[in-house]
Order: C-alpha cells, then structure tokens, then sequence
C-alpha cells in the first residue's frame, strides 16, 4: 500500500472494513502520510480544553422553560425585551429613512421556507447615514430565530 | 453516592441526583460545544441542551456504557444540528448577498462571532469538526465516533484524517 493509494482510497471511502483497517494501519506508521497530519498536541492547542474554562460559571440545564439563561432576573429580562424591541424598530426606522427613495428596498421579505430549518430571510439592503452598511447574520439553531444587525464598514 | 446509584436517582426524575451526575462532566461537555461551535454562548445553549436531553432520555442509557461518553455524543448531536441549520442558513445568505450589497459577505467565521479559541478548528467542516475534537479532545476511538455522529467507523476514520491534514495545511499557513 503506497501514499497515493491511501489519498485515493480516502475520497473512495467508505471501503470494506479489512481495507479500512489497512489503510489506517499505513497512516499511523507511514512518515509521509503523518507529516501531512497534524499531531495530537498541536490540535490541543488550537481549542478549548475542560482545564482552561475552570472558572465558567456551572450550567443550568433547568432553569427556564426553555433550558436557557443568560442569568438575567426577570425584571431585567423585560426591560432587555423591550430596548431590544424598540431598537430593532428605532433601527429599521433609521435605514427606512436613511436609503434614498430611488434605490428604496422593497423591506425585508421572507424568500423561502426550506423543510428542516429556520426561515429564511431576504435583506435587501441598508445604510447607516450615508454609507452602505454592513450585515452580520446569526442564526442560533434555534428553530425560528435568526439575529440580523447591521455595522458601519469598516474601511 | 456511586455513579450508578445517581443514575437511577436521576431515571426517577431526581435532579439533584442528576445535578451530582453530571457536575463532574460539564466542563467537558461545555468545552466540546465551545470547540465544535467556537462561540462561547451558542456552546453554553448547546451543553444546557444537551443535559436536558440527557436528563429526559436517561431511560434509554445502557448502563454497561460510559455515562460521560453518552453525554458528549448527544453533546455532539447537538451542535452538528445547530452548525446544519447555520450553514444552510449561510449557504442561501452568501449565494445572494453578492448581489444586494455589492460585495462584504460576512463569511462562516463572522457568523461564529470570533473567539480566538478554535478559531482554525471553526474552518472544518462540521462533521470533521465534531470528529476531531471527539477523538483529540476526549479521546474517542473512531467507533465511538461512528457511533456519536451515525455513520461507519471508515467514514469517522476519513473526518479524522482529513480534519488533521486541513489543520496542518491552516496551520502552516498562518506562520
Ligand atoms: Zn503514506
């Protein structure tokens, strides 16, 4: 078994379990293909490790209904919901009334509605004063909530 | 209490039996969402999540297997089903964005919300992710991986392999 057979037989996978076996047997003892690999020690380095979140603070899978905290206390919660409320319609105010009325966007529109994700939406454009901005989409996972905001370009 | 004893606690709806279970595991499980994520919060959702889960399935634990493996492999469930709707959502968002903003598309990473930690680890994708920190991390063998993420032992062997040649190559190019 050479090199290039091992780099062939990797995109050919997934192949009977003798051949699996030899081919990993060629990777974990073969110069060439190990030096294309990164080690253990090196891979460590590149994440997070249960040693480094020590001071995390615990989680807490019950509290709330839906198994998620940010540890805000109710009252906060409210208040947080309604800023957040008012700055979302503060700010689709604010890009409304900042385009240009010929180049006015037709708003936010829903485009599609795939089988197993969250909706998905069409942002057609925005400015912060007179400059185009630019949007930052996240969608959490969580069925039904996506989080668009807008930035100032940078450059 | 054994680890036994607070698992059957916990199959009778204890939660503090369940609490005493898992508070020797969590910042495993929180550090293989936070890995597979790379977003401190979205890792926080993910492993409460995933101990919910737990707790609700904790019927279905065959007891002869490791409890700790068990929690990290519906860990893991749950953050490929989080990175599948985020990618889709991206995939849509990217092959249109071009045209609405004239250019500046925000790339996988901006949506990861940059942590440094596991930022070159954020580059695979998700299924060599969730292999590579399953084995590396935690030290899962490719049948437990196979096992974690639903498919053969050959195709956990192929997410390792290439996972580690990609983050030789990103490694070697940020020096
Ligand atoms: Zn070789």
């Amino acid at each position: 078994m050479n090199c290039d057979w091992v780099r062939f037989a990797y995109r050919a996978l997934p192949l009977p379990a003798w051949q699996a076996f030899l081919l990993e047997r060629h990777i974990d003892r073969c110069p060439r293909c190990q030096a294309q690999a990164l080690g253990d020690a090196a891979i460590l380095s590149l994440g997070v490790t249960p040693a480094g979140l020590r001071n995390e603070p615990p989680l807490r899978p019950f509290n709330s209904e839906s198994g998620r905290s940010r540890g805000l206390r109710p009252a906060w919660r409210y208040a947080f919901g309604f800023f957040l409320a008012a700055a979302i319609l503060g700010g689709a105010f604010a890009i409304w009334r900042s385009v240009p009325t010929e180049t006015l966007p037709q708003g936010i529109v829903t485009v599609s509605e795939t089988e197993d994700v969250a909706r998905v939406f069409a942002v057609l454009g925005a400015r912060i004063g007179d400059a185009p901005a630019r949007p930052v989409i996240f969608a959490p996972g969580q069925p039904g909530m996506t989080i668009v905001w807008f930035e100032k370009n940078q450059n | 209490m054994s680890e036994e004893e607070l698992i059957r606690c916990a199959r009778l709806g204890d939660r503090d039996a369940f609490a005493g279970l898992v508070s020797a595991h969590e910042k495993k499980l929180l550090a293989l969402c936070w890995n597979m994520l790379g977003d401190r919060e979205e890792a926080r959702d993910a492993a409460q999540d995933a101990l919910l889960q737990a707790f609700l399935n904790l019927g279905r634990f065959d007891a002869g297997r490791s409890f700790v493996r068990w929690l990290l492999g519906i860990g893991a469930k749950r953050c490929l089903d989080r990175l599948r709707k985020r990618k889709t959502f991206l995939r849509y968002f990217q092959g249109h964005a071009g045209e609405w903003l004239g250019g500046a598309v925000p790339g996988p990473e901006a949506a990861a919300a940059g942590e440094d930690a596991g930022r070159l680890l954020q580059r695979l994708p998700a299924r060599e992710r969730a292999a590579i920190s399953l084995a590396v991390f935690e030290g899962f063998s490719a049948r437990e991986i196979a096992a974690a993420l639903g498919c053969s032992e050959s195709t956990a062997r192929v997410h390792l392999y290439n996972a580690r040649v990609k983050l030789k190559k990103e490694v070697a190019d940020e020096l």
